[in-house]
């Protein structure tokens, strides 16, 4: 009898396994920083990204409710990598300042990154990725699926060919790539060959750049082919045949604090059956340029050509 | 001799050659630092949890609400999926047997058929797992999502076919978005 009793318990428990308390809620996390690519560093040396150039992780808890948040260092699979870099050989060389989280809704979690490589001549010349994991922890009230968040930054970075002298090693600087361009993405659509594609005209698009820091800047703009830039060529596109068919109403401005600046954008290939019908990639690049560091953002522009 | 004599310069030649190129390189000036984020803006959000209702074991059972995913972000992006086993319970990537389950999800429009599931496309494991065209896919996929685009992600979940668990279990389903 009992049992028999026990089975019956063990059956009626099952039957709770998946009852949810119901309410449907929308969660989410974002991040500033998709990917970054950082060059030339010198060997035998620790960045941290915040003095180097004022790059910090921050993720914004975009859910209706309070998350438990990680970050955590993740070698990148081989279908991952980019641009022909190797996974970092060892993920101790990354490190977060914090790695753990209690967010309420919207509210933010910032770290730290830092990168030491060892003193080594195999490690000159290399160029190497790691993944950066920030996902929340799921779970919830009662029992049943619950879903979680997670964002993979994508970390690339290259070291100098050459060891520097004493003198030549700084791992701070006053450069900061805190600012903004944007659209980070422009799709173009039937663009004519041999004539002036207005992109704000045709898209009502056109390029913004914000200065959010408390100090004047200058920045530059110009457009480059996937090849010489540090991007990764979308599917479905082939790299620009020249960066100089993209051109801007202005190349170099200078920003007051809190200052924007809006730019425009004109496309035009020249005449041409090899272009026709074809989809190309061009990559925008502003950057800010300081006597020891460069510092700069991505956007990219897509045209379909008619 | 003439032989030797010219065999000799030409070593002195290469011997000085690689001694000036191995002095420029150590002379070199290092190359400037470059800092470029190249993906500025990456976000995911979607609605759950997931009901299932109730189940029992050896019971088969599809979803009736899907979980909208949606790429808020402004660029395009790739999800990957994985879970978390909930304690006492393994997933597996077949049919399960006892203290087994099987978790699958699919991308799509309307809620799928239990036979739209396949182990090889649609089950779950704890590694996380990239959408492609077949992963994970119905008539939607989470390959390469345009900024603002919608999926409907639909589950179905496999009980074990006995189990001495004897309290409510929690599988933790994590969507992770990476640019691309």
């Amino acid at each position: 009898m009992k049992i028999r009793l026990n089975r019956i318990y063990a059956v009626f428990l099952s039957f709770l396994v998946f009852a949810t308390h119901g309410v449907v809620e929308a969660g989410g996390l974002s991040t500033q920083l998709g990917e970054v690519v950082i060059e030339n560093l010198q060997i035998g040396q620790t960045y941290n990204l915040k003095q180097l150039a004022n790059l910090r992780l921050i993720v914004t808890n975009t859910s209706d409710y309070g998350v438990d948040l990680r970050m955590d260092i993740l070698l990148p699979d081989s279908t991952e990598l980019r641009h022909g870099a190797k996974p970092v050989p060892d993920t101790s060389w990354i490190k977060l300042s914090q790695n753990l989280f209690k967010l309420r809704a919207n509210e933010k979690a910032s770290s730290d990154i830092i990168i030491s490589i060892p003193d080594g001549d195999q490690y000159l010349g290399e160029k190497y990725q790691v993944t950066i994991w920030s996902h929340t922890l799921g779970g919830g009230e009662g029992s049943g699926m619950f879903l979680a968040y997670g964002l993979k930054t994508r970390m690339i970075f290259t070291t100098d060919t050459v060891r520097a002298t004493q003198s030549d090693i700084f791992t701070s600087s006053d450069a900061s790539v805190n600012f903004t361009l944007k659209p980070e993405e422009i799709f173009l659509k039937n663009v004519e060959l041999g004539k002036l594609y207005d992109v704000e005209k045709n898209t009502g698009l056109v390029l913004k750049i914000n200065n959010p820091s408390e100090r004047e800047q200058t920045f530059k703009l110009q457009s480059l082919t996937v090849d010489n830039s540090v991007a990764t060529l979308t599917k479905e596109y082939q790299d620009a045949p020249d960066a100089s068919y993209l051109k801007f109403s202005e190349n170099r401005f200078v920003l007051p604090p809190k200052g924007t600046k809006t730019i425009k954008m004109y496309l035009r290939f020249p005449p041409g059956k090899e272009y026709s019908g074809k989809k190309y990639m061009f990559v925008i690049h502003a950057f800010a340029v300081d006597q020891k560091v460069t510092t700069g953002v991505y956007s990219r522009l897509y045209a379909s050509i008619k | 001799m003439i032989k030797h004599v010219t065999f000799f310069i030409k070593g002195i030649i290469c011997f000085l050659a690689l001694f000036f190129w191995a002095s420029a390189i150590q002379a070199a000036n290092p190359a400037t630092i470059n800092v470029t984020v190249t993906i500025q803006n990456l976000s995911v959000s979607a609605t759950g949890p997931i009901a299932f209702g109730v189940v029992v074991t050896s019971s088969v059972t599809v979803s009736t609400d899907s979980s909208h995913v949606i790429n808020d972000g402004n660029v395009t992006e790739t999800y990957w999926l994985d879970l978390t086993d909930p304690a006492g319970w393994t997933a597996v990537q077949a049919a399960p047997g006892s203290e087994e389950y099987c978790l699958s999800a699919q991308f799509n429009s309307d809620q799928p058929l239990s036979g739209d599931f396949t182990y090889a496309d649609h089950a779950l494991s704890t590694t996380s797992t990239a959408c492609s065209a077949t992963k994970f896919a119905g008539d939607q996929t989470g390959l390469s999502v345009a900024v603002s685009g919608a999926r409907y992600l639909w589950f179905k979940f496999e009980a074990p076919t006995s189990t001495a668990v004897t309290t409510q279990q929690t599988i933790v389903v994590t969507i992770t978005a990476a640019a691309g």
